[in-house]
């Protein structure tokens, strides 16, 4: 037999919860966010996690740029291999007849054994060994799709790399091991040709900007971890990654996106919790009576603070229930999207801990939105029984509810900041959210206190109105919390939106050159030059030394503990190569800060010119030193100046430069850049292209256009999360209006039978929700941009601009919408016919 | 989660029972004695006095019925008799117990044990069925009969058919008579009828006054009852009338 507690919880449920559809809703959409977040990133995790071998192509990978294995590694890594496969990977030109077509792609030459792991597949099922093979003189190629779907290249067409000719022979439809690519070549549209054939067109030379990659099947005795950190030791200069972190970049992407997702869910939680604070005020109020009358008949407060409490985590019991339902529906559903859209595995996965943190942010949102109505309404007298006077307004609770309703924010906020990826951030999320919760209340707070001193004596509609707002029991103060959270999200959203468009924007400078030109060998350098200053209209052709290097010691001291500032960590971090060059003479586009330029004839010893960067992010001043390894040379440098530059303006720039010697007596390649009218740039392209296999030629609109796609998909994300919050608060708000149907109901049909119009009655009640939306609108436009600062700025890193049209725009969209919803409402109030009312009133 | 499991399997007689003070028990021959009880509401215009020096002395058994104008204090009255609302000064000892002395927790406590009250809009628990409505008080007390006793009382109350019943699906006649058997299914000595039959027409009027004063005579229960129509007031054994807070008729004075 059940507790008494329960078994009346129970009855008194089982014929009292139609009003709980909206706090079922609200509660379980905030939960549904939040689910579907984390259950989305834990399969993406886990889904890289079980496919990590297909994903790096092996358990252990081993490579380097610009130069193969030596034969003693080689040697060396045989001897722990059950298998091997070995490719080539680099960025160059796809060219074809059409010069207008040509595009820059990431090629990727593979050997007999490709792939160890997972199926290389091509449409139609054919055989990759023979669509890549020789035939005549055209060795095959088969593409990336994209290429096709562009009309850039067509199977069956000729192509050309380097120096030989290649026939489109398919389309790839699985690489397995794109994602795990090393940096940036599974982000250009792939080719992939076979070794034999790379050799052929003499793409690969000492030097050249190629990637050697090993993919490694261990023999069974071998630990893969144990192999790596000793490879790892052995051959600091080699990339060496085992199975378990496959993709890096692409596990910290996804923890990242989660994490800024996971908040969008929270404020979702958070806003359905207003409706849920309303619902369960809305359920109590119906439940006044049965709280006196339980009194009567002998039942303490407490008992009946225990009945309705278990009721509410009953039925927050089923709101969590179905919103995870949801939620992983939803993931369920989109995962074969995401996995289709993005080519990421997703393995799905909801473990107890996921589940664990969704139920805690459910129970602490439903447990702290309940408890102050709750509370309140445990107030009853129950001699309010023999007076029929049982009702709503103007009913408190004891402080200690409060004090509790404190702890509880604070643990939701501590868990919070406890389980994010991004503590900083998570902590700002919850000042900002914590901020906007108390500005909304006390602008609500105002607008009751203020509409107190406004009579409109000679405007009676007015008058109505404005007394709707302070009178006992209003819904002033909830109604300015939803619209105003919920606003501030949108607007949000439309700023952060609004900043990326800016950003793609100003991505694409005006003065920007019109290609970069990589892997120029110093023997190329006079005839490259000459080449390209023979075209009509060029300018501004910029060459500069590109030497790749480690820094060593900066100060005497290893370099990360010279670091100060966290921002400045990627200049030494151990993760690959940082590229150095030098002048005789000052850079263009560079603005001294401190020290002079030296003198263009100097040859002693090395002296360095660094960005601000460096010498704020390690405390560097002139007269410093910093020692770098250059092709295994240690090579210390004096700081001689320190100089400011705007990296965007795509000039050739880098962080450290050095005045010429000893580097120029290194052999080393350079890179360059220069501007193209439009009429010639394709020809331009062609003619670098034809006469030099070993350069390659980026079109700088075409690397945009990438970046900016994979923007506009970013975008599309955030927007998407945002209309979960919006709906949140529109249900919040539909819950508001329908709580108070009865109460306007009630006054339009005494307005109606004292000879007010049906106009009058709407006119008056709109102006009530207009003065609510108008006053709520501003301030969360306010709010809103400060949040999209934060994240502009903070997470992502960017300049933040204030672009004030769309946050407008987003802010009156959202106040029609309320208004609406409230116009609703009204006219449902009006519909109720008089006699039921003033009978029963 | 442990305690969360004890919260609500904790019976609600044990909860109370270790939580109850000491509830001070003078000897009396009268269930109901009080003496120079004031109310005063305090409101914005100033201090209301709503009882001002009452005395009443109600021997146990017996039937006392209550009359006056609206606003002589006779709800007021019942309410503090009830231990539902605090008096402002002087002595009310109910049953033995010192109302104005005692916690909410007592009042309840007491109200479960001494106290059966029926109102003029019956107040019954509209999300459960007669059966349940009358076995609530027995529940909150722990008695693990109370679906049973509750039966009985709604079979005296000649609802038996009706078990089963919201308060919805009654008449007003049934929902009283759900609310006497409610009122009386503790075995209060003390019940307080604030105009039973102020709702319901003439013939059920007669019908549930007949039903309260018998049920009342039957449990050896005080019945103090609030009305005006001098036919029912007739039924009583005592008669008090009340005006301007004050009782002006007391039989016992």
């Amino acid at each position: 037999m059940l507790p008494t507690v329960l078994r009346i919880a129970y009855r008194d449920l089982r014929r009292g919860h139609r009003g709980f559809w909206i706090f079922l809703s609200c509660l379980a959409l905030g939960v549904a966010a939040i689910t579907a977040v984390m259950t989305m990133s834990a399969s993406l995790v886990n889904g890289i996690a079980r496919d990590g071998r297909i994903l790096l192509g092996g358990e252990i990978a081993i490579g380097q740029q610009f130069h193969d294995l030596t034969d003693e590694q080689r040697l060396q890594i045989e001897a722990y291999a059950e298998t091997i496969t070995r490719f080539v990977e680099m960025r160059t030109l796809l060219r074809s007849e059409d010069v207008r077509r040509s595009v820059l792609i990431s090629l990727k030459a593979i050997d007999d054994n490709y792939p160890i792991y997972g199926e290389f597949d091509v449409r139609d099922g054919a055989n990759v060994s023979d669509l890549i093979g020789r035939d005549g003189d055209t060795w095959g190629a088969v593409v990336d799709p994209v290429l096709i779907e562009s009309g850039r290249v067509s199977v069956g067409e000729q192509v050309f790399f380097g120096n030989a000719t290649f026939t489109v022979s398919g389309v790839i439809e699985n690489e397995p091991d794109r994602i795990g690519s090393t940096g940036s070549f599974g982000f250009w549209p792939r080719v992939i040709i076979s070794d034999e054939a790379v050799k052929d067109a003499g793409l690969v030379v000492e030097g050249s900007r190629s990637y050697f990659d090993y993919r490694i099947k261990l023999k069974e005795t071998i630990d893969p971890h144990a192999l790596r950190a000793r490879l790892s030791e052995q051959f600091p200069h080699l990339d060496v990654r085992d199975f378990t972190n496959a993709s890096p970049n692409l596990a910290e992407v996804i923890e990242r996106i989660g994490v800024l997702l996971a908040l969008a869910g929270l404020t979702t939680l958070l806003i359905g919790g207003v409706g849920v604070s309303n619902a369960i005020r809305a359920y109590m109020d119906t439940r006044l009576s049965t709280i006196a009358i339980l009194k009567c008949v002998g039942a303490p407060q407490r008992l009946v603070f225990r009945i309705y409490l278990a009721q509410i985590l009953l039925l927050s019991g089923v709101g969590i229930a179905l919103g995870m339902t949801v939620g992983i529906a939803a993931t369920l559903m989109s995962g074969t999207i995401v996995e289709n859209l993005y080519s990421v595995p997703i393995a799905f996965s909801f473990s107890f801990s996921i589940a664990a943190i969704i139920i805690t942010y459910g129970m602490l949102t439903a447990i702290l939105f309940s408890l102050w109505p709750l509370a309140c309404a445990l107030n009853t007298m129950p001699s309010a029984l023999f007076r029929n006077a049982v009702n709503a307004e103007k009913r408190t609770a004891s402080w200690l509810y409060g004090v509790i309703s404190a702890l509880l924010a604070v643990v939701l906020a501590v868990i919070v900041i406890m389980t994010a990826y991004e503590t900083r951030f998570a902590i700002w999320f919850v000042i900002c959210v914590s901020a906007a919760w108390v500005a909304f209340r006390l602008v609500g707070l105002i607008i009751t206190l203020t509409s107190k001193k406004f009579g409109f004596r000679h405007l009676p509609v007015l008058r109505l109105a404005v007394a709707n707002l302070h009178r006992p029991g209003s819904a002033t103060s909830d109604i300015v919390l939803a619209i105003g959270l919920g606003l501030s999200v949108l607007v949000a959203t439309a700023m952060v939106s609004a900043n990326m468009d800016e950003q793609i924007n100003h991505l694409i400078p005006h003065n920007a050159p019109t290609f970069f030109f990589l892997g120029i060998q110093s023997e190329q350098l006079n005839e490259f030059e000459n080449l390209v200053n023979a075209a009509d209209g060029v300018s501004d052709l910029n060459i500069l030394p590109y030497i790749p290097g480690r820094i060593t010691q900066i100060k005497g001291m290893n370099p990360l503990d010279a670091l100060v500032d966290e921002d400045s960590r990627w200049l030494v971090d151990d993760d690959g190569e940082r590229i150095f060059s030098y002048t005789a003479n000052p850079l263009e586009g560079s603005e001294m800060i401190k020290g002079d330029w030296w003198d263009p004839e100097y040859s002693g010893p090395p002296l360095l010119s660094i960005h601000r960067d460096v010498a704020e992010g390690f405390d560097v001043d002139i007269g410093d030193t910093i020692t770098m390894n250059i092709l295994g040379r240690e090579i210390s440098g004096t700081v001689h100046n320190v100089r400011d530059l705007e990296w965007r303006s795509m000039r050739l720039n880098f962080a450290i430069m050095l005045s010429p010697y000893p580097l120029n007596t290194i052999p080393h390649s350079s890179v360059g850049t220069v501007r193209a009218p439009p009429e010639v740039d394709f020809e331009l392209q062609e003619n670098v292209a034809s006469n030099y296999t070993n350069i390659t030629v980026i079109r700088i609109k075409d690397a945009l256009d990438r970046v900016s796609n994979l923007m506009a998909q970013a975008r599309t994300v955030a927007s998407s999360i945002s209309v979960v919050t919006v709906l949140a608060g529109i249900l919040v708000l539909a819950g508001i209006v329908i709580s108070e149907n009865r109460r306007r109901a009630y006054e339009s049909v005494l307005l109606k039978t004292i000879g007010a119009s049906r106009r009058y009655v709407l006119t008056a009640f709109s102006f009530e929700y207009l003065l609510q939306g108008v006053i709520t609108a501003t301030v969360a436009v306010l709010f809103g941009t400060v949040a999209s600062w934060a994240v502009v700025s903070g997470l992502m890193g960017w300049d933040w601009h204030l672009i004030p049209l769309p946050a407008l725009n987003t802010a009156i969209l959202g106040l029609v919408i309320s208004l609406v919803l409230g116009m609703l409402g009204i006219l449902r109030a009006l519909r109720h016919r008089p006699l039921t009312y003033l009978r029963n009133g | 989660m442990h305690n969360l499991v004890l919260l609500f399997s904790e019976s609600a007689e044990k909860f109370i029972a270790e939580r109850s003070v000491k509830i001070v028990n003078i000897n009396s021959q009268s269930i109901v004695a009080l003496d120079d009880l004031w109310l005063v509401l305090k409101s914005q215009a100033g201090d209301v006095e709503i009882l001002r020096g009452v005395n009443l002395e109600v021997p146990y058994g017996e039937s006392v019925s209550i009359s006056g104008p609206s606003g002589a204090g006779k709800t007021s009255l019942m309410m503090i008799i009830g231990g539902m609302e605090k008096a402002t000064r002087g002595t009310v000892v109910v049953a033995g117990v010192r109302i104005n002395e005692s916690t909410e927790e007592d009042l309840a406590r007491f109200r479960r044990q001494n106290v059966g009250i029926v109102f003029q809009s019956f107040h019954l628990i509209p999300t459960m069925t007669a059966l349940e409505n009358v076995a609530i008080p027995l529940e909150l007390s722990g008695d693990r009969n109370a679906f049973d006793r509750a039966r009985n009382e709604l079979a005296e109350v000649g609802l038996l058919s009706r078990l089963g019943h919201y308060p919805g699906q009654l008449s007003g006649g049934e929902q009283q008579r759900v609310a006497i058997a409610r009122a009386l299914i503790a075995q209060p000595d003390l019940i307080l009828a604030d105009e039973p039959t102020g709702n319901l027409d003439m013939t059920n009027s007669e019908r549930i006054m007949d039903l309260l004063v018998q049920r009342c005579s039957d449990k050896n229960a005080t019945l103090l009852l609030i009305t005006h129509q001098k036919e029912l007031a007739q039924r009583c054994t005592q008669h008090v009338e009340m005006s301007d807070g004050r009782i002006i008729t007391n039989p016992n004075r």
